[in-house]
């Protein structure tokens, strides 16, 4: 038997890394057009790849398409359409 | 100006008549005899007027017809091919869009060149003429895409099929089920529900459609119906740099391969376009020695590589990769270019020999604000398919 620390646990103490970031988004037919960082527009050159997750449907569903895009400025930014509240959000995967 | 479909049915096939000409009209099957199960994959009308279907066993294809010509897929060649006719096509009209789910199909808008071409029909003529002859291109104008792929699909080779506005409901009616942009399965369970035509699915209810279906079935179902205002819209031009390299002899072993291509990727590198670029996806094609045959490969790196990482990328892709014969001339595509990107590295005082001095500043920290303000970053659920389960940031407090 592990004896008792008495620690107190302190799970604030954790802080996730790489949470989602509420970002605009134009879409056409489900497919993002262009994406607004920082108050600047960027188009979207190529959507090189798109995936959907789903999980943790025992608890609170996750359900998120994500988006692999190559931008006009030549950068690469993964975004994802939640489909469970229809928002839209930057992160990298 | 309604939007024209330029169709070459079973275009794989077709393309080797481009070099064996004196094969046309014979019953030709696509095939690919490298693989364990040897399947018809496609064939030609003449091969279907012999009881071949796609799927086939080869020996069973065989039996049916002895005379069938068996040829395997050149996929280089296709997409040259395919790319040339699409650049041909683009000098008549800037609006070409390329199906995405059948290899030599086009959709071209025609919208505002009524004075350079008159009629559609003469615009249409010029685009067939893009074609070889011998690729028995076939073209439809209609309203939409889709009636103009149906439209393509019953034009003769050569021929032009035009159906209007007001004749499209009609003529989709008659159409067969398999027009619809569904997978297999779906089609054949509709067949089997006793529905072989478009004209009897739009005989469903819509909302009924939905139900069983989704909404791709929604989506087919307001096809069926010449519903269909989809704009034709042409994918963007990819910036690439190409390298091609001729072996001065046939590569049999992946160590010569590998040779060349090292030789090939440093020179890319060189080249101004790349010059202090990385880039983000690389397609490597080959032609096999004496038969047409090739192979290609796509490549898509994790993040932006340079050129040392793009060896090391394609040096471990290689190590599994089997050699169905002799290389005469390879080529690699280098695209997703993107500017040079750097690599953070370590914090020079995290080392451990500053474990001390570390622990010193912090306590001190500490005293002054009441918490560390360092962090540590742990792994959670490192296998999570949830990019913020993965890690965490936890204080750091030696």
């Amino acid at each position: 038997m592990v004896q008792d620390t008495r620690a107190q646990a302190r799970p604030d103490r954790l802080r996730p890394l790489n949470e989602p970031l509420p970002i605009e988004v134009t879409a056409e037919r489900q497919r993002p057009v262009s994406i607004v960082i920082n108050r600047h527009t960027y188009l979207v050159e190529r959507i090189q790849d798109t995936w959907i997750i789903e999980d943790e449907w025992w608890r609170q569903p996750i359900k998120r398409q994500y988006f692999a895009l190559l931008l006009d400025d030549g950068a690469r930014r993964t975004i994802f359409h939640d489909l469970v509240t229809g928002a839209w959000r930057l992160q990298d995967y | 100006m309604p939007i024209v479909c330029l169709r070459i049915p079973c275009f794989a096939l077709r393309i080797a008549l481009l070099e064996e000409p004196q094969l046309d009209g014979h019953p030709l099957l696509l095939s690919n005899p490298q693989s364990g199960r040897a399947v018809v994959l496609d064939a030609t009308p003449e091969a279907l007027g012999k009881g071949i279907r796609p799927g086939m066993n080869l020996r069973e294809a065989s039996a049916l017809c002895p005379t069938a010509v068996i040829l395997a897929a050149d996929p280089v060649r296709e997409t040259t091919v395919g790319a040339r006719i699409r650049d041909r096509l683009e000098e008549i009209s800037p609006l070409v869009e390329p199906d995405d789910q059948e290899q030599g199909c086009w959709y071209i808008d025609l919208t505002g060149l009524e004075r350079h071409y008159g009629s559609p029909e003469n615009a249409a003529r010029r685009l067939i003429e893009c074609a070889d002859p011998i690729l028995r291109a076939r073209a439809g104008i209609a309203p939409g895409k889709f009636t103009a792929r149906v439209a393509a699909g019953v034009a003769r080779a050569g021929s032009i099929r035009v159906v209007s506005r007001e004749e499209a409901p009609g003529f989709l009616a008659g159409a067969s089920i398999a027009w619809l942009p569904l997978p297999p399965d779906i089609i054949r369970q509709l067949e089997r529900l006793g529905i072989p035509t478009l004209g009897a699915f739009t005989k469903l209810p819509g909302r009924k459609v939905a139900a069983r279906f989704g909404p791709t079935g929604r989506h087919a179902w307001e096809l069926a119906r010449g519903e269909d205002d989809r704009p034709v819209i042409p994918p963007p031009r990819v910036q690439s740099v190409i390298e091609e390299l001729a072996m001065p002899v046939p590569a049999v072993s992946r160590e010569m391969l590998m040779f060349g291509l090292r030789q090939m990727v440093n020179r890319a590198f060189a080249k101004p376009a790349l010059r202090g670029k990385h880039i983000r996806q690389l397609n490597l094609h080959a032609i096999l020695e004496g038969e047409r045959r090739s192979w290609e490969r796509t490549l898509t790196l994790k993040e932006p590589c340079g050129s040392n990482r793009v060896i090391n990328a394609l040096e471990l892709r290689l190590q599994t990769l089997e050699m169905a014969g002799p290389i005469e001339t390879v080529t690699l595509e280098f695209s997703g270019i993107v500017n040079e990107i750097a690599r953070q590295a370590a914090f020079p005082m995290m080392g451990p020999r500053a474990a001390a001095p570390l622990a010193a500043a912090i306590h001190q920290l500490k005293h002054r604000y009441g918490l560390s303000p360092m962090y540590r970053v742990v792994e959670v659920e490192p296998w999570s398919r949830i990019p913020e389960r993965r890690h965490a940031l936890i204080a750091y407090d030696p």
